[in-house]
Parts: structure tokens; C-alpha cells; sequence
């Protein structure tokens, strides 16, 4: 069971999280009395301070009841051992006392050599995640309770998680995705992300983060789009606190799916298109002949998906149907030479 | 091979042949700056009120007992085991429950109380934080069950910061099975990010400096 209130919100309603900070970020007030009322029973209660109160009493009676707890973590420290997690609510602190047994799982990139380098990144995860100097709670949990205290549990399991990691990391180029401290600022600054939203990400993770670590994690042939739902702005790589460069593995996955898809034979017709235009754009008495064919179809009032016919069938209609050419009107070498003569 | 075998392996493969022992890790880079106690005081109340915590300089451990004997009013307190809340008289005021050596007994009594009394093992200046060692003395449930905590921090143990705590205490594993900072009350904003204190843990904070 969930314990984030977003986390708590959005497994109620049975969807998968929206953000990797906010995963209820999508519901609104009205959405949560609804699904309060309709799976808990209570009367429906629209004031977000009441709904709140409402999650603190029915997880309270979970956490005092459960057996197990089960967290991820944010850092992992190999010289003391400590699992490190980060949190504002309470749950996780919840989570890793109260019940008799605590399973932190977590990938094996959360590892960090000492304590005394979390200096800068609970600074640096604070404030890109939530803006806040510090997060309200973070816990250094360095194994199950001890002899002379008093709560906290009996035994303590860290897994870790390789699922795609390893396979990264030795990826010279790209193995700077694995820096990722998950704070969700490329999120809040992607413009693809704030149009589309996270659940039209196919994965656990959404936005920049998750256009890149998904294809590297799955094989670039599960969700080949991915790299490709970027404008290429720029804004995820200039607002990431631990400086990935993620418009630049945008690109190296974007060639990656098309080594893949060459290799099994799809995109033929790209290809060849592509290579046409190439070899137009190199011959410039070629080009110009191109031009001049094209503003004869194209006089200056049509737009391309106008154009008669022929060129509005097949993989060009499906092309035209989500975007479309200006008219091409004249050339710049032709207003050129036209412009010449007149002052001659 | 274990999984463990499986992963190491893998991971050393994947730094490049060769791999025997890791480098060792450049210094940690931690900025200690010089602040007398009383702007170290002053930096720590400014940052709990910017948090909507409450905080009160106690001139004497009259001054101590007399603020929390107020706060406690009706509800039932749970006061950890440590000396300074005793040096405070703070186990002796009505209402307040305290000297747990027993899980259970300590659960109960938390889970009801509305008022959770402790001290803390340091206080961070810069940002307000309280940092909690669970030992014989302080208990996690305390600082957490109620819906509110009252912490009293003798002012010796205020430090600048984050750094000047992590070269006190670099690895916390040789002395507590937890460590916990807390800045702050409870907190979510995840319904319509309107931010609402006191989800699970208290929404009210009280630090004493005495």
C-alpha cells in the first residue's frame, strides 16, 4: 500500500504516477472527494486541509499495523553502509519504523563513497526538487535496531537493483544518465512534458529523464519515440543540478533507433528520401531546378498540403496530416538575379 | 555465483578490465564557516520560523518547564529518556509519560500522546534542522507519532551546518542505527500543490534553545 499522499491518491484511483516529485499532480481537489468518498467511505470533503487529515488517520492505523515496510532510497553510502532517503511527509519515517521489518530496494547507481559527499547533493536535491534548503525529513539508516534502543526495526534488507544499469555503465557516452538524483526539474522545464503530461510516458519515468533512461534501461527497440519527444530546447540539460546533458543523449538515442531500425530492415523509404535530399542539397544547378519545379506547383497563395494530386498521397499525405510547408513563391537566388538586373 | 558476485562483476566489467580497487575518492569539498553562538541562534530560530516552526530561548530550565507546561495543556506528553528534558523537570510536569525502555509500552503511549517531548543530538544553524540519533535516550517514534514535537536543544550543541555536522559525524553507522534531520513540521503539497503541514508526521514544531 502507498503512503505518499500523491502516491496514496493515485493508487486509489488504480493510474500510475503523473511526476516523479507531485505523482498526483493531475487530480484536483474535487477529483480526491470524489475518490475519497467513493473508496473509503467517508463523506465527501472538498477542503485539501480536511482530505489530508482524512489519509494521515486511515495510514496511520496501516503503518502501526504493517509487518513490513518497503522504501526505495536516494543515496546509498558504502563506507557506513547507510541507506539515505529524503522526504517531506513522514511516511517513509513511517515506513522504516514503525513495522517489525524494512526492505529498502534501489538501483546500484544510488551508491556513494562517504557521508561527507551528500554535503552537496541533499543541497543540490532540496533545491532543484521542491526548492527547499533542506527536505523536511532525511534519514540515515545504517541497519536494524540496536540493543540499547528502544524502537525501529528488527531487521533491515537492502536489495539492489541492476535491471539495465550495468549495461549502461560500461556505455562510455551515455553512462552520465545514471548521475540522475531524480528531482524532477527537467520535468518542470520541458515544454513537451508540460504539453503531453506524464502518463503519456510509457515507463516509470517521465519527461527529459525518462526519454532517456527508458530506451537505455528497455533496449532502444521497446520505445523507439522516446528520444525523439523532445524539441531539443535545450532546458533539461540547463536546469540539471548534477549537469547531464541530456539534449546530447537525446541525439545519440535518436541515432541509436535508426542504426536499429536499419539493421531490421524498417525505414527504408526515410532513408531513401533522406539520401535523396542529401545528394539535391549537394548539387546546387540541381537544387535550383528542385526549386524552380516546386514553385511552379507552389505559386505563392498554396500551402504544401494543397498542392494538386500527386504529391498528396501515400507517405506524404501521412506526413502532411500533422504539419504542413509554406508556399514556396521564389527562390532567394531568383529575387537575387531579378534584383541585380533592376539596378543594373 | 551469488547475485551479489553477479552484479559486482558486471559492474567491474563495465568500469573496464583491470578493476581491483576503486581509487579513492577526491576530499569531500565541506565549507565550515566561523558563526558565534548568538548568530548561530538567531540563524536557527529565523530558519524554524520561516518553517512555521515556533522556537523560544529558555534562560533557565524554569523557563523550559514553564513553556512546555503550557503547550502540554489537557493531552497526554511523551517525553524521551533524555537527560536534559530530566535536568528540565520536564518528566515530573502532569500529563507527561516518559522512561520507556519497552517497545510496545513506547508505541502506545506515542500513538496517543499529543505532545512528543525530546532534545536532539545537534541542531543545524543554516537550516533550521534538528538532527536525531536513535539511541537509548531518544527514541524515533517520539520526534514522529504526535501531532506535536517539542524539541530542547542546548545551545552547545547548535552547529553551523550541514558540513560542519558531516565532519563531526562521517559515518553515523559507528554510532546510531538512525539518523534523522528534521526541518521543519510535516509537509505536503500534493494535492493542487496548496501546501498542508502535518501529513504523518507533526504539523507543529516547537525548538527551545537553553
Amino acid at each position: 500500500m502507498e503512503t505518499d499522499l500523491g502516491e496514496y491518491i493515485i493508487q486509489l484511483a488504480g493510474e500510475r504516477p503523473y511526476h516523479i516529485v507531485a505523482p498526483a499532480l493531475h487530480k484536483t481537489r474535487y477529483d480526491v472527494a470524489d475518490l475519497f468518498s467513493e473508496k473509503l467511505g467517508v463523506p465527501r470533503e472538498i477542503e485539501i486541509e480536511k482530505q489530508t487529515r482524512i489519509a494521515r488517520s486511515v495510514l496511520r492505523e496501516k503503518f502501526l499495523a504493517a509487518d513490513i515496510g518497503i522504501s526505495g532510497a536516494n543515496f546509498l553510502i558504502a563506507d557506513s553502509g547507510a541507506v539515505t532517503i529524503v522526504e517531506n511527509e513522514g511516511n517513509i519515517r513511517l515506513t522504516t519504523t514503525a513495522p517489525k521489518i524494512h526492505v529498502a530496494i534501489a538501483g546500484i547507481e544510488k551508491m556513494i563513497p562517504r557521508a561527507q559527499d551528500l554535503a552537496v547533493f541533499l543541497k543540490l536535491l532540496g533545491r532543484s526538487g521542491t526548492g527547499q534548503a533542506l527536505t523536511v525529513y532525511t534519514s540515515f539508516l545504517t541497519g536494524p535496531r540496536r540493543a540499547t534502543e528502544i524502537d525501529g526495526p528488527e531487521e533491515l534488507y537492502v536489495v539492489l537493483l541492476d535491471n539495465g544499469r550495468t549495461r549502461l555503465l560500461a556505455d562510455r557516452e551515455k553512462r552520465e544518465s545514471l548521475y540522475c538524483i531524480r528531482c524532477g526539474a527537467c520535468l518542470n522545464h520541458c515544454p513537451v512534458y508540460r504539453k503531453i503530461g506524464g502518463h503519456n510516458y510509457p515507463w516509470v519515468y517521465s519527461g527529459p529523464i525518462g526519454a532517456i533512461i527508458t530506451p537505455q534501461y528497455m533496449g532502444v527497440a521497446q520505445e523507439p519515440w522516446l528520444p525523439f519527444a523532445s524539441s531539443l530546447c535545450g532546458a533539461c540539460g540547463e536546469v540539471c543540478p548534477v549537469k547531464i546533458d541530456i539534449p546530447r543523449l537525446l541525439l545519440e538515442l535518436r541515432s541509436e533507433v535508426h542504426a536499429d531500425e536499419a539493421q531490421r530492415g524498417q525505414g527504408r523509404l526515410e532513408r531513401l528520401g533522406f539520401r535523396i535530399w542529401a545528394w539535391v542539397m549537394r548539387h546546387p544547378k540541381v537544387y535550383e531546378m528542385a526549386v524552380l519545379m516546386a514553385s511552379a506547383v507552389l505559386p505563392e497563395d498554396r500551402w504544401f498540403s494543397k498542392a494538386p494530386g500527386l504529391l498528396n498521397h501515400g507517405p506524404l499525405k501521412a506526413w502532411l496530416s500533422q504539419r504542413d510547408l509554406p508556399p514556396v513563391g521564389k527562390s532567394f537566388r531568383q529575387l537575387w538575379r531579378e534584383r541585380r538586373k533592376a539596378a543594373e | 555465483m551469488t547475485a551479489r558476485d553477479d552484479i559486482l562483476r558486471r559492474a567491474r566489467e563495465a568500469l573496464g578490465g583491470g578493476f581491483e580497487q576503486p581509487a579513492a575518492p577526491p576530499e569531500a569539498r565541506l565549507r565550515i564557516p566561523e558563526v558565534a553562538m548568538e548568530a548561530r541562534i538567531e540563524s536557527l530560530f529565523r530558519a524554524v520560523s520561516n518553517l512555521a516552526g515556533k522556537t523560544c530561548l529558555a534562560n533557565s530550565p524554569a523557563d523550559v518547564r514553564e513553556y512546555v507546561a503550557a503547550l502540554i495543556g489537557d493531552g497526554p506528553a511523551v517525553a524521551s529518556n533524555a537527560p536534559v528534558l530530566a535536568e528540565c523537570g520536564i518528566a515530573d510536569l502532569p500529563g507527561v509519560q516518559t522512561g520507556f525502555t519497552e517497545l510496545e509500552a513506547l508505541r502506545q503511549a506515542c500513538a496517543s500522546a499529543a505532545l512528543g517531548i525530546t532534545s536532539a543530538d545537534y541542531a543545524l544553524a543554516d537550516t533550521g534542522t534538528l538532527v536525531m540519533l536513535s539511541s537509548a535516550e531518544e527514541a524515533r517514534m517520539i520526534s514522529l507519532l504526535p501531532p506535536v514535537h517539542v524539541a530542547v536543544v542546548p545551545r552547545a550543541r547548535i552547529l553551523t551546518g550541514l558540513d560542519e555536522l558531516l565532519s563531526k559525524a562521517p559515518r553515523p553507522g559507528e554510532i546510531t542505527s538512525s539518523m534523522v534531520f528534521i526541518t521543519g513540521p510535516s509537509r505536503t503539497a500534493d494535492i493542487e500543490q496548496i501546501l498542508v503541514r502535518g501529513v504523518h508526521g507533526p504539523g507543529e514544531i516547537h525548538v527551545l534553545v537553553i
